[in-house]
């Protein structure tokens, strides 16, 4: 059992926020042991936390800073690819992954170089806000999350953990250690979004990875980002694709299926109905350049 | 030696780039933090605060509310009466809430602690039983008199004037065609980087503030009418701000809570807006202007007749009474029509009070009078030049007074139009984007013309010393913050005195370093401020020939000065700069020192500006390219001119297509930094910027006219063009949103 040292408890961290006592674990057996114990929040990268605490949303007793544990920061390769939570969206950007370069393209449109500096993966989809970037790709790629806590170790499908707008299916002292993502080769992949300023949250967000075989379509993951509660897997655009050629009609009859079960918010960022045509528009696009490409 | 002309680099700088500035925030002084409780609601009567669980909270000292704190705050915020004839408005009385709310974030009780996270922890603890009564959130709603927002008043009106000029009705009915029009901007944010904060410091006798103004001078005489103190027992310090726009040229209830609360404690108290709290310190614009006008067949514009619908939120602002004011005067921009009516109305409504923001009331007139341009080029199928030619006021009827008594002064508004085609290659961008919209791009070229004015007098101050060793400090009553005009009146003092600029010193902003002022807006610092500073430099050499002439033994008349030497023209002897100055402090002369209270009037800069935007799949638009080709006098500074072209038109693209202070139904600000799209480097165009080099100079002694407003005041009508261009769609509200291009893409 790993003993808190209690010299390194009580730093309080004092801005606009509430206070809030901070505590910085030197392993991930540390911070489970904590969180056990005490009502406490994990802290990632901050970059949505902080703004919370500002605003005064959340007022945890503390937090756990897992931030700089080296155990929880890597990219591991092998049939499956397995990438610890606490890793940059910087280095995801930065490292081209055969068979997942979808999570490059992806990784480097999240915010503005700052966030992605600080940013983690495990904390943009434990955070789950339903215009991130990841939680689409996951979903299109059908990734498993590896939760652990000071009981053990649970896997859970992407299609599950995500449950609604920052809900995922975490329970208290559960972290997320780890995202295993099964690798894609000979698919085409592509990340797309559609932001209102360069930076932002995605108005609309799409995974697309697509297998063809002399130029029918073998297999196909399409999920959308930023137009549901959740991410959105268009299992109609899907079918509407699967063993077609990538002809006009077929691309145009899967746009208009790809909203099939999605409900887009209307916001500041746009109408409902917009981001539906922006979801059309996008596959369309997409699908556009892989057919003239193939 | 001469540095008028040249691109001197900005004297004061390096602090800015290398993060050693001090703005309020950055004083340490050992002062109390105040914290506000805001209401949620947009109407509301304040049954009770429940300050208790509050004050028994350890650092907290105590909590104010409008019972305590408007003992002290006398008399209300008003407008700006410098600019704005009181007479005809409908003013209720502002100061901080007492037993009613007016707008949801309107403060309502003030928390003072030792420091700010316990004064913020303080102010949640307070809890406000409140009893919500009708709001009316909309001017639409707010026309019908319904719903009052403020009972004594009897309307929601502020005021109501009509400006008539000829006839037209009369002029209508004569027309070739006939169109109806509704043209408008929606509700935005500034944002300067640096948000509002105030230290206030109260000894019992004397007043000091340390403030994020554009304003000081005025700030002191307002605050001296409203709390009741002598105004030479208040000082008034600007220190660096950052950034402006016009947002901080008002008082706010806030602020007045910061210095009530330092006088009833005896002890400093500061504050500083959080960015939640800046967003609603200032919201601008918000007018619409619905009407019909006539033009003939030629193109040329006869008549305009419509109404002005101006929103002022809750309260009338120091600034806001200026747009119902002046945007009517202004619409019939530099064109010759000579017969309109604008019902000018000012409106309010249960929402965060407006006031003016960079352009001040010429960019809402310039949106209406291009959108006017363009419409009539559409309707005849015209060029929009060839429109603009058949309307601009000819340079044989210059001076010109325009139809409601405006003077603009000089200029050649035709061969300007004619050269700015040319310069910024308009002819040839139009037929490049034609060709690759056949290639299946959406690229459009937009141009709009403006006529501004600017250069406001009445009148502004500066001091010119003289050192003992020689030095120059100038004292100007104009206020930079962040322009950089510092630079350019130490150009125009340096050349005044021969001098090399490094001897030059500008300061500003402090009300007893600097005895008069008042203030940077309205594009008018280097002509205004510029004039006065060389007129007092005039005057301080005079007062060194003098003293050279006692030395020498002279007759003033026979002294000569060149280079920073003073020659005795008959004998050839001669006394350096150094030892003039020596001389003026050796007891026997009055010191080196002159200054002068300027007068100084309007004056009209012009210019011709261009887009390139090019629209998405998606309806997105990015502006690729903004050029601008202007009439602005003299140019001191090119650099320093163009920064402004490009600042001001980086925030046209935020007004053009990004910038929309969203209040929702329940009138609470409905946007954060996350979904209030202020344009970032990736959205700036690449800009082109070029000044007239047959420039019409300004009756001021610099010959300078004004620049700082120039690329808002015009450019959200350009860029709106060229997005018209792009799509064939037609948009008369600002911003144009990405859904409402795709509707109009299809
Ligand atoms: C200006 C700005 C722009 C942004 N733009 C985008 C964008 O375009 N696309 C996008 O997807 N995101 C964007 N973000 C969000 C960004 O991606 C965040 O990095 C991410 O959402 C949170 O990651 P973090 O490491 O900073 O987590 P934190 O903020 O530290 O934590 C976020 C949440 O996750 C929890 N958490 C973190 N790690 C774990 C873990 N291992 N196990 C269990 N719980 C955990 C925390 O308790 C907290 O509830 C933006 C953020 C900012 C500030």
């Amino acid at each position: 059992m790993v003993r808190i040292p209690f010299k390194r408890l009580f730093l309080i961290i004092k801005m606009y926020p509430p206070q809030v006592g901070y505590f910085r674990p030197e392993s991930l057996g540390e911070a489970l042991e904590f969180l056990e114990r005490e009502e406490a929040k994990v802290l990632a990268g901050g970059q949505s936390l902080i703004p919370m605490l500002k605003l005064r949303v959340l007022r945890p007793k503390y937090l756990v800073d897992i931030g700089g544990l080296k155990e929880l920061s890597y990219i591991k390769e092998g049939d499956t690819i397995s990438i610890g939570a606490t890793t940059r969206h910087f280095e995801l950007a930065s490292r081209r992954i055969r068979g997942l370069e979808i999570l490059q393209e992806a990784a480097s449109k999240v915010g503005d170089v700052q966030v992605r500096n600080v940013g983690t993966i495990g904390g943009s989809v434990c955070n789950a806000d339903p215009a991130a970037d990841y939680p689409a790709v996951l979903t299109a790629l059908d990734a498993t999350m590896k939760v652990r806590s000071k009981k053990g170790t649970r896997e859970v499908k992407a299609h599950d953990f995500f449950k609604g707008p920052f809900s995922v299916d975490l329970n208290p002292g559960e972290v997320l250690e780890e995202i295993r993502i099964p690798r894609l080769e000979g698919y085409r992949q592509t990340y797309r979004k559609v932001v209102r300023r360069a930076g932002d949250f995605a108005l609309a967000g799409l995974a697309l990875a697509i297998k063809l075989d002399s130029g029918v379509v073998k297999d196909v993951r399409i999920a959308f980002t930023g137009v549901s509660q959740g991410p959105h897997r268009a299992k109609e655009a899907e079918k509407v694709l699967r063993d077609s050629k990538l002809t006009k009609d077929v691309i145009k009859r899967a746009s208009e299926a790809s909203t099939s079960g999605a409900n887009p918010p209307s916001d500041s960022r746009g109408s409902s109905w917009y981001r539906l045509e922006v979801m059309k528009r996008l596959l369309q696009t997409s699908l556009e350049v892989m057919a003239n490409e193939s | 030696m001469s540095y008028s002309g040249k691109s001197v680099k900005r004297l004061y700088d390096d602090k800015f780039v290398t993060g050693r500035s001090t703005y309020v925030d950055d004083l340490k002084i050992n002062a109390l933090y105040a914290a506000f409780v805001r209401s949620n609601y947009a109407h509301a009567v304040i049954k009770r605060v429940h300050k208790e669980d509050a004050l028994k909270m350890s650092g907290v000292v105590t909590v104010y509310t409008g019972e305590e704190l408007n003992r002290v705050i006398k008399e209300g915020i008003g407008p700006w009466t410098t600019y704005i004839d009181p007479r005809p408005w409908k003013i209720p009385k502002w100061r901080f809430a007492q037993g009613e709310v007016k707008y949801a974030g309107e403060p309502v009780a003030v928390v003072l602690a030792t420091d700010k996270y316990r004064a913020r922890d303080a102010a949640e603890a307070i809890t406000v039983d409140y009893e919500p009564v009708d709001a009316v959130v909309s001017m639409e709603e707010a026309k019908k008199d319904k719903v009052l927002v403020h009972k004594e008043l009897g309307t929601n009106y502020g005021y109501k004037n009509d400006f008539v000029a000829g006839n037209p009705e009369k002029a209508l009915e004569s027309a070739d065609h006939r169109k109806k029009v509704e043209i408008g901007n929606r509700r935005l944010i500034p944002s300067p980087m640096e948000p509002r904060g105030i230290v206030a410091s109260y000894d019992g006798s004397n007043l000091s503030v340390w403030y994020s103004t554009q304003i000081p001078h005025f700030a002191r005489a307002e605050f001296s009418r409203i709390f009741g103190i002598p105004q030479s027992r208040i000082r008034v310090v600007m220190p660096d701000v950052g950034g402006g726009f016009g947002s901080k040229a008002h008082i706010i209830p806030e602020e007045l809570a910061v210095i009530a609360s330092s006088m009833m404690l005896g002890k400093p108290v500061r504050w500083t807006a959080t960015r939640t709290e800046e967003m609603m310190a200032t919201n601008s614009r918000h007018n619409v202007f619905r009407g019909e006008i006539g033009f003939n067949n030629d193109g040329t514009l006869v008549a305009i007749n419509g109404t002005l619908e101006v929103e002022l939120g809750a309260y009338l602002t120091y600034t806001e009474g200026i747009q119902p004011t002046i945007i009517p005067l202004m619409i019939p921009g530099p064109y010759r029509v000579r017969d309109l009516k604008i019902e000018s109305r000012a409106i309010y409504t249960n929402t965060i009070p407006i006031t003016m923001y960079r352009g001040a009331s010429r960019p809402e007139a310039t949106f209406i009078i291009e959108r006017l341009m363009s419409t009539v080029a559409d309707e005849l199928k015209l060029d929009d030049v060839t429109v603009r030619e058949r309307n601009l006021v000819r340079e044989d009827q210059m001076p010109y007074t325009n139809p409601f008594g405006l003077k603009y002064d000089t200029g050649d508004y035709l061969t300007l139009l004619r050269e700015g085609v040319k310069i910024l290659e308009y002819n040839s961008m139009k037929e490049w984007a034609r060709k690759e919209r056949e290639k299946g791009k959406r690229v459009g070229v937009g141009l709009a013309y403006y006529l501004e004015i600017c250069g406001f007098g009445p009148w502004e101050y500066a001091e010119t010393r003289v050192t003992e060793d020689g030095g120059v400090i100038v004292a100007i009553g104009g206020t930079p913050h962040g322009q950089g005009t510092e630079t350019a009146i130490a150009q125009l003092v340096a050349d005044e005195l021969q001098v090399p600029i490094e001897r030059v010193k500008v300061i500003w902003g402090d009300s007893d370093a600097i005895p008069a002022g008042t203030g940077t807006y309205g594009s008018r610092t280097v002509s205004i401020a510029g004039s006065a500073a060389v007129t007092a430099s005039r005057q301080v050499l005079e007062k060194m020939r003098r003293v050279a002439a006692r030395a020498m033994k002279a007759d003033v008349e026979e002294i000569e000065y060149k280079n920073g030497e003073f020659v005795h023209k008959r004998e050839g002897k001669k006394m350096r700069w150094e030892e003039v100055s020596r001389l003026g402090y050796s007891g026997k002369e009055p010191g080196l020192s002159a200054s002068v209270t300027l007068e100084g009037d309007v004056t009209f800069p012009y210019g011709i500006h261009m887009a390139i935007v090019e629209v998405d799949e998606y309806g997105m638009a990015r502006v690729k390219e903004y050029r601008a080709y202007d009439d602005i006098g003299r140019v001191i500074n090119p650099a320093l001119a163009e920064g402004q072209i490009h600042g001001g038109g980086t925030q046209a693209v935020g007004q053009a297509l990004y910038e929309l202070a969203v209040i929702n139904e329940n009138g609470q600000l409905a946007v954060t930094y996350a979904d209030y799209y202020v344009p970032t480097a990736v959205e700036s165009p690449k800009f082109k910027s070029y000044f007239a080099e047959k420039y019409h100079p300004s009756p001021y002694l610099t010959k300078t006219k004004g620049v700082g407003e120039a690329a808002l005041i015009v450019g959200p009508a350009v860029i709106v063009r060229a997005l018209e261009d792009a799509t064939g769609g037609k948009f008369d509200f600002t911003p144009v949103i990405p859904e409402e291009i795709l509707k109009k893409m299809k």
